[in-house]
Formats: C-alpha cells, structure tokens, sequence
C-alpha cells in the first residue's frame, strides 16, 4: 500500500480527504531511484478544479512518457488543510508519491487566470521554497510558469526562476536535457538559467530589468545578462495530429468541476474579436485531423469509463470537419451510453440539428455571446453576430422545441454610450418578441426564458483593445443599473432575467492583467496578510489590497482607466506571438473607427502569425 | 440477470465517500466491458444498487453491490469478444479486478435468483471490527460487554436533524466481544434499526467510564448479512449461485 503523507486524524478532519491521496486511475507511479528529474505539476487552485485542465494533462502524460522523468501533481490545498500545514509546519507533497515537493527539481505552475497569484505564493511557501528567485538556493526545485498568464508575466517575474511561452509539446525535452546536463557537470542554479534562456520560448525575468519614465510608463528594458535574448517567441506545436495526447486521461475519485473526457479539436480561433486574449494568443489556427480525433476519443472512452464527452475549442463551429466528427461520435456515444456536450457552437440550423440528437431540448438552453448590445458596437469589437443572425438562430431554435435562451453581453467596453447599454435590453426583447411572433399559442404553453448576463470588459496584453481604458467600479455599477432598467423597460421584461459579474474582482483582474514588476511586492504583502483564494468570493477580499496599494503608493488608476499612447512600451512587448504589434494598433484605430475586419478563413489581415509557417495561414481559401 | 458483486475497500480509499464509490464503480463497469443494462433517456444510468453506505473513514472486507447484465459477455475493454462460456464468473471477476485501484478489490461475483430481494432492502445486519482499543482498559471494557449483553435494554439517546430521542439498541446488539484485542460486533444493518459501530464504542466507553478522547479507532467492516426465510443471517454474497449461471 502507498503511504499518505497526512495522517488518518488529519484526512478525517479536513473537508474532501480524496483531494489529497492520489492514486486515481491513470496516475503514474514510477521508481523514484530510477528516474533523474523529478517534476512537480501544479494548478494553484483546489483539487477540483485543477483536476479538469487539459493543459496539464497533457504534460502528464508527456513527460511520464519519458523514462528519465517522473511528473506528479499538486494542487492548492484548501483553507482547511492549509492552516493545519502551517501551525504542524507540515510540507507541502505531490499526490502521487506523496513526498514534499521542496526535494523535487521543478515545480511547475500553470497560470490560467490573475485571480490565482496569492495561491502560488502559498504553494512555494507550504513547499518551504524561498518565495523570490533571486533567494533561492542550488537545493530548491527550479520555479517554472506557463499557460495564458504567462503572456504578461511581469506582475510575478519575482516568483518565478523561468517562464515557459508558449505551448508545452516542443521545447521540454530540451530543458530537462540541459538540466541534466548541468546537473552531471555539477552546474549550478545560476549556470542553468543562464542556458536556458538560449532555449527559444524560456524567459527567464531575473536577466531583466525595467528603467520608468517620470509619468510611470516604462521607458526600457535592460539586459543584465548578455546573451540573454531581446525577445522572446512563443512556442507553438504545429502538427496537431502527431504529437502529445493523454489518452489515458486521469479519473479522479470525487466529483470535480468537469467529470468528462475532453477532446480538444484545434488551437486558435479564426474571429479575431478584438477583447478576446486567447483569439491572438493561439495564432494561427491548427486543427487536428479528424481520423486523429476519433481514434484518440474512442481510446480515452476506453480507458476512463467516463460517461461523458466534450469538444474543447475556441470557437467549434469553425472546425472544419465538424459534421464528419460529430456524426461519428454521436454515433460512438449513443452505442456506448455516453454524453456529448457541445460548448460553443454557433446556433444554426446544422448545430440545432446535432444538439436536439444529443440533449432534452426542452430541458437545455440556448447560448449566444453577442457580447454587446448595438450592431455599433459589436463592430468596434469585431464580434461578427448581426441582430438578424441571432433572432434567426433563436426563431429555429424555438421551433425546434428549445425555450430557454442565454445571452452573455460585456458592460464597459471602450467607446460605449448608453445607449448601447440600453441595446441589452431591447436585442432580449426582441428575442423575447421572436417567440411570440412565431410560435402559435397552443404551443406556448411551456414560456421562453431569456437569462442575459453581463461581464465587464477588462482589457488584456496582446489584444487589439490593450491600449483601451477599464471602468471604474462605480462607472460597472452605473452601467449595470442602466441595463438593468433598459431591460425592465421591455415590454417583455417579465421573461428576462438579468445577471451581473462582481465588480471587485473585475478591476483588480484589470489592475493585475496589464501590471508591470511593481505590483509584485503589492502580490507578496497581500499574501503576507494571509489571503489566498481570491478566485474564491468566499475568500476574495479586496480591501487587504486596497489597503496594501495605499500604503505602498500604488495607483490602480495607472494600470486600469489609463488610456495608452499609440506608441506606450508595455511591459509585455518583449514577447513575440507572432502577431504584431503593429497589426494590434491597426486594430486598435479599427475599433475607433468601427470597421470591420474579416476572419482569418475568408481573408488574411496579415496579422503576422504566418511566421510559424503552417496552420490556416497556408491554407486554401 | 442480476449479478452480485463482493468487494473489499481498504487503505487510502476508505477516504472515498459513499457517491464517489458509486462514481468510481460506474467507471470501472464501463471500463471492464460488462455488459451491464443502461436506463434509458438523455443521460442514462447504470442499473446499480448498493447494499448499505460505508461512511468515510471506514474500511471494509465484504461491500456489495447488484448490477443488472444484458449477458455475462465483455462487449468491450480489455477481454472483449473472449468467450467466457463456462467460466462466466471468474472472466467478469478477472475483467472487472483489473479495472480496480490499489485499496478495491473484487473478491466474489454471483449471480442472484430471480426472486431475490434488492441490495438494499436485503440488508439484516452488519459485522465489524473495532481496532486501537487502549490494552490497559481492556478488563472494564470486558466488563462493560457483560454488562450490556446480560441487561434487557440498553437506551441510547439518538438525535436526528429533527429531535433526540431515547431508543433501545440492545435487541439489535447480536454479537459483542473481544477477540485477540480487537473489539468484534454484530448488529443489526436494516433500514428500520441500523446501528452504527460508533454508537456501540460511544456506549461501551460510557459503560467502563473510558474518555473516548483518550484513544483513536479504526473501523472495519467485515461481514454484511441478510436473513434467510427461516431467520438465520447469511452473508449477503451467498444469496447468489456460484456455479452454473447459463442452466
């Protein structure tokens, strides 16, 4: 039998024990003695809902794949278990051996959303390992950060010895083998770092510094260590049907956020809204081949015995074998009792048609994302979805049975009047309007509901919009309330239901996503004052860092409702996506201008991700 | 056809609450390629009934679980397509054991008559094994088990979500005694009069005058029974045929 490292006393008194006793179906277990690089794998969140993230997965299962390497995994443990660490000084360990990940030689950490940056302070000071790079000694393991976050790394540079850009398939083995190599010649920490950053795709923040202008805009960057490089270019895998796929996915022992087998059917996304980070991060847009695909569902089916199957993908309607896909699975899934469910599809005629094979019509919504309110302003964000298109979808969609309709809008986009706001409410209504216009009354008996949904906009790097002002939280809150009141105006007000996102945590998400190094002290007394979870409204508290940006003379203001000079030098321009710049900032003047550009399938805008030689760059259009 | 399914669940997964069993069972049929019987509808479940939840914390030599089988074929998994004609059983208890996880083990797989009960409803009583008893106490506890087993009623307060109420554990106290220093019961499991080892070890320390905070224990559940239509227990397993499942 495994040992566990936490005691029968502890696991009974703490809340869902199975989050920390590993030994779940698929998980790797290998000789300790027999391998040279022991790897630490952390989500730095709870058990439940890093358990679910494909990225890591799929790191699992390349690294366990090489014989030199054991990969384990560690999560955030939950408030519960984390003041009992701490009053036991009780160090933290990695599920599968159950042994303290302080010993390990990396500890990487995936950085999915801003909300987190307390949490990998808890995970590196739980593990024992010294909380900034600069301290850390020849015994610790190397601190390595990866995933969207790691676009604009600069608010966590301190914490971190490297960050990987890019996607993890290509330049790993090239990493380990340099630390081997280090190791055997009895490098040290420093030695490593300084080859690493030779590997294309390692930033390594401590050979950088930043000089500021006197208004607090930056006005350099420094190299403090020669060959280092300028920039860096983001790594990207460009055959997607010959590479790395967990097929034996993990199958954990408690319920998480996502108990489902998830293929994942292309990178990238051909739209190119102008708000959405992950629409320019993962240029150009790769698809895997659908032979691929199916061979590789069938054998996760097989090897989880999980009952259900999601398609993953920005947008996977685009997916150009989608038909070809989705009758076979429906198909594989019907013989074998399976789920599918479908995120992200635009709702036509064909996507009607899959879903109603697939789910109770009458019990599932309907989702559109027309993300603002007036054709006006869906053209500053590029979002190509016309009033028509949508009514359109929902007119089929109601006489295919569905009553339930979602809709998700952002509020405080840039350029906005309220009148747009007020477009919420009369786009819901006209939706609403669409329903009892076409559906006779004998078949009204079960009415339409129509949930909208607000977010607010937060501007993100490498965006077209990353030059664009953040509302304040009382300008969130106003806007919220004219919507709101734009809604209970509609004739049809009755069937709408209206939701709106926490204004807190928007703007600190806005102050941390577009922030510089000098919000990395401001993270650490944060977590010094002993928050963690801000992902959590439980534990989300934005005081203690209100309080914290006063004393140390922080400006949110600087880093949220600033509107950026054209030629402004961000903290994250020393990273290249392959997209420009340039084509950024024409974007930017687009949206101004309310023009629209066109998706990557019907036209090449020249974006700039052609660079990496494949994808839909180079395909026929 | 109805089978009934042994298992143990010791170590680490004694943490693994009762859904989550049911969970890792479902996953586990599926994975097997028992050709175990769907409910219909949009989201379909494995026909599947535990006999009697096993609280966290708690190990067990003997759990049971009933599923319902279209055919004693693998229609899937490892084993698919091998002809199990002849030796059904132990092909589905090899198929559905290499599918388990360090702590589950499938220890006996029956196929029930058609006339037996449901899992569940089946359930008479339950045997455990208390281990960590402190050795010094062990003569009052000794004496404390004389005293339970000689009186006529023992009353217990019994709080629900509800109220407290006193009731009488003693005609469900079948067993009690101590055996190479671990403390063995047998009570009664049904649904009307379940009692939980806990209460028995909380009234056994009352009895000796013993602070339950002084020592730890741990719990095994060794043995679930259900009644034969003469009365007598028999261990829920044994309901089911061994042999001969195709005449």
């Amino acid at each position: 039998m495994r040992r566990l490292a936490l005691s029968d006393d502890i696991l009974l008194k703490i809340d869902k024990p199975a989050r920390y006793i590993g030994g779940e179906i698929n998980s790797c277990m290998k000789d300790a003695a027999s391998v040279d690089i022991r790897f630490a794998m952390c989500f730095p969140d709870v058990y439940d809902i890093g358990m679910c993230h494909l990225g890591i997965q799929i790191l699992y299962d390349m690294f366990n794949s090489w014989d030199d390497v054991w990969c384990e995994r560690v999560y955030s443990p939950w408030p519960d278990l984390d003041a009992i660490m701490r009053r036991d000084n009780f160090p933290l360990f990695a599920l599968e051996s159950q042994e303290p990940v302080g010993n390990f030689d990396f500890l990487g950490i995936t950085l999915q959303y801003e909300m987190c940056y307390t949490n990998i302070l808890q995970i590196l000071d739980l593990a024992g390992i010294p909380l900034l790079a600069t301290e850390r000694s020849d015994d610790d393991p190397i601190i390595i950060g990866g995933g969207p976050c790691s676009y604009n790394p600069e608010p966590i540079a301190d914490f971190f010895d490297i960050f990987y850009i890019g996607e993890g398939e290509t330049r790993y083995r090239e990493l380990l083998d340099t630390y081997k190599e280090c190791k055997a010649g009895g490098y040290g920490r420093l030695e490593f770092l300084r080859r690493a950053c030779r590997i294309p795709g390692m930033y390594v923040p401590q050979f950088y510094r930043e000089t500021y202008n006197p208004d607090g805009t930056i006005k350099e960057r420094v190299k403090l260590y020669d060959e280092a490089p300028d920039t860096i270019r983001k790594e990207v895998e460009m055959n997607l049907s010959d590479t790395y796929y967990p097929t034996k996915p993990l199958v954990p022992f408690m319920q998480t956020a996502q108990d489902r087998v998830t293929l994942e059917i292309q990178r990238g996304c051909i739209r190119g809204c102008r708000f959405c980070q992950a629409g320019q991060l993962y240029r150009p847009v790769r698809e895997r081949s659908v032979e691929y695909l199916k061979s590789i569902a069938l054998e996760m089916l097989d090897s989880t015995g999980l009952e259900e199957l999601t398609l993953s993908s920005l947008s996977s309607s685009d997916y150009s074998g989608l038909e070809e896909l989705l009758e076979f699975l429906i198909d594989e899934c019907n013989k074998r009792h399976v789920n599918i469910s479908l995120p992200s599809l635009r709702i036509d005629a064909f996507s009607l048609d899959v879903m109603s094979k697939v789910q109770d019509v009458r019990k599932s919504s309907l989702t559109f994302a027309p993300e603002a309110g007036t054709q006006r302003m869906r053209n500053i964000i590029n979002k190509g979805l016309t009033e028509e298109v949508i009514l359109k979808g929902a007119s089929e969609a109601f006489h295919g049975g569905w009553r339930r309709v979602k809709l998700y809008f952002m509020l405080g986009l840039p350029f906005e009047t309220d009148e747009d706001i007020e477009g919420i409410g009369e786009l819901c209504n006209n939706v609403a309007m669409t329903f009892f216009d076409e559906i006779p009354k004998e078949e009204r008996r079960e009415p339409v509901q129509i949930v909208a949904s607000t977010s607010f906009f937060i501007p993100k790097p490498f965006t077209p919009l990353q030059w664009a002002p953040m509302g304040t939280r009382e300008e969130f809150v106003r806007k919220a309330h004219v919507c709101l009141n734009g809604i209970h105006s509609q004739l049809n007000q009755k069937r709408i239901k209206y939701n709106w996102h926490d204004t807190d945590t928007s703007e600190l998400e806005g102050v941390l996503a577009r922030g510089d190094r000098r919000l990395a002290p401001l993270i650490l007394e944060v977590y010094k004052r002993g928050q963690i979870y801000d992902a959590w409204t439980e534990y989300f508290n934005y005081q203690t860092w209100l309080d914290v940006m006063d004393e140390m003379g922080i400006d949110k203001d600087f880093y949220t409702t600033r509107e950026r000079a054209d030629d402004e030098i961000f903290p994250w321009d020393f990273l290249d996506i392959g997209v420009t710049k340039r084509f950024l900032l024409n974007e930017w003047h687009n949206a101004r201008a309310g023009i629209v550009t066109p998706n990557c399938r019907d036209k090449c805008s020249g974006c700039g991700a052609a660079v990496f030689g494949g994808g839909i760059c180079f395909s026929e259009r | 056809m109805k089978l009934r399914i042994q298992f143990t669940k010791h170590g680490s997964m004694k943490f693994i609450g009762h859904l989550d069993t049911m969970r890792y069972f479902q996953k586990a049929i599926r994975r097997s390629g028992i050709d175990v019987t769907y409910t219909g509808g949009y989201s379909p479940h494995q026909v599947m009934a535990f006999a009697h939840p096993l609280g966290v914390g708690v190990e067990s030599d003997s759990e049971i679980m009933d599923i319902e089988v279209g055919s004693f074929d693998l229609i899937g998994g490892p084993d698919a397509g091998k002809n199990t004609i002849g030796n059904e059983r132990e092909c589905l208890l090899k198929a559905l054991n290499d599918q388990m996880s360090e702590g589950f083990t499938i220890r006996d797989i029956r196929l029930l008559p058609d006339d037996a009960g449901n899992a569940m409803a089946s359930v008479a009583a339950a045997s455990y094994e208390i281990y960590g008893l402190p050795a010094d106490k062990y003569d009052v506890i000794v004496d404390a088990i004389d005293q339970i087993m000689s009186a006529d009623e023992v009353m217990i307060m019994k709080k629900t979500k509800k109220s407290e109420q006193l009731v009488d554990i003693r005609p469900g106290l079948y067993e009690l005694g101590i055996r190479d220093g671990v403390l063995c019961m047998r009570v009664d499991a049904s649904s009307a009069g379940n009692i939980k080892p806990d209460t028995v070890v909380k009234t056994l320390c009352e009895k000796s005058n013993t602070d339950p905070e002084t020592f730890s224990y741990t719990v095994t559940r060794t043995e679930i029974y259900g009644r034969e239509k003469n009365g007598e227990l028999k261990p829920l397993i044994e309901f089911g045929f061994k042999t001969d499942w195709l005449t």
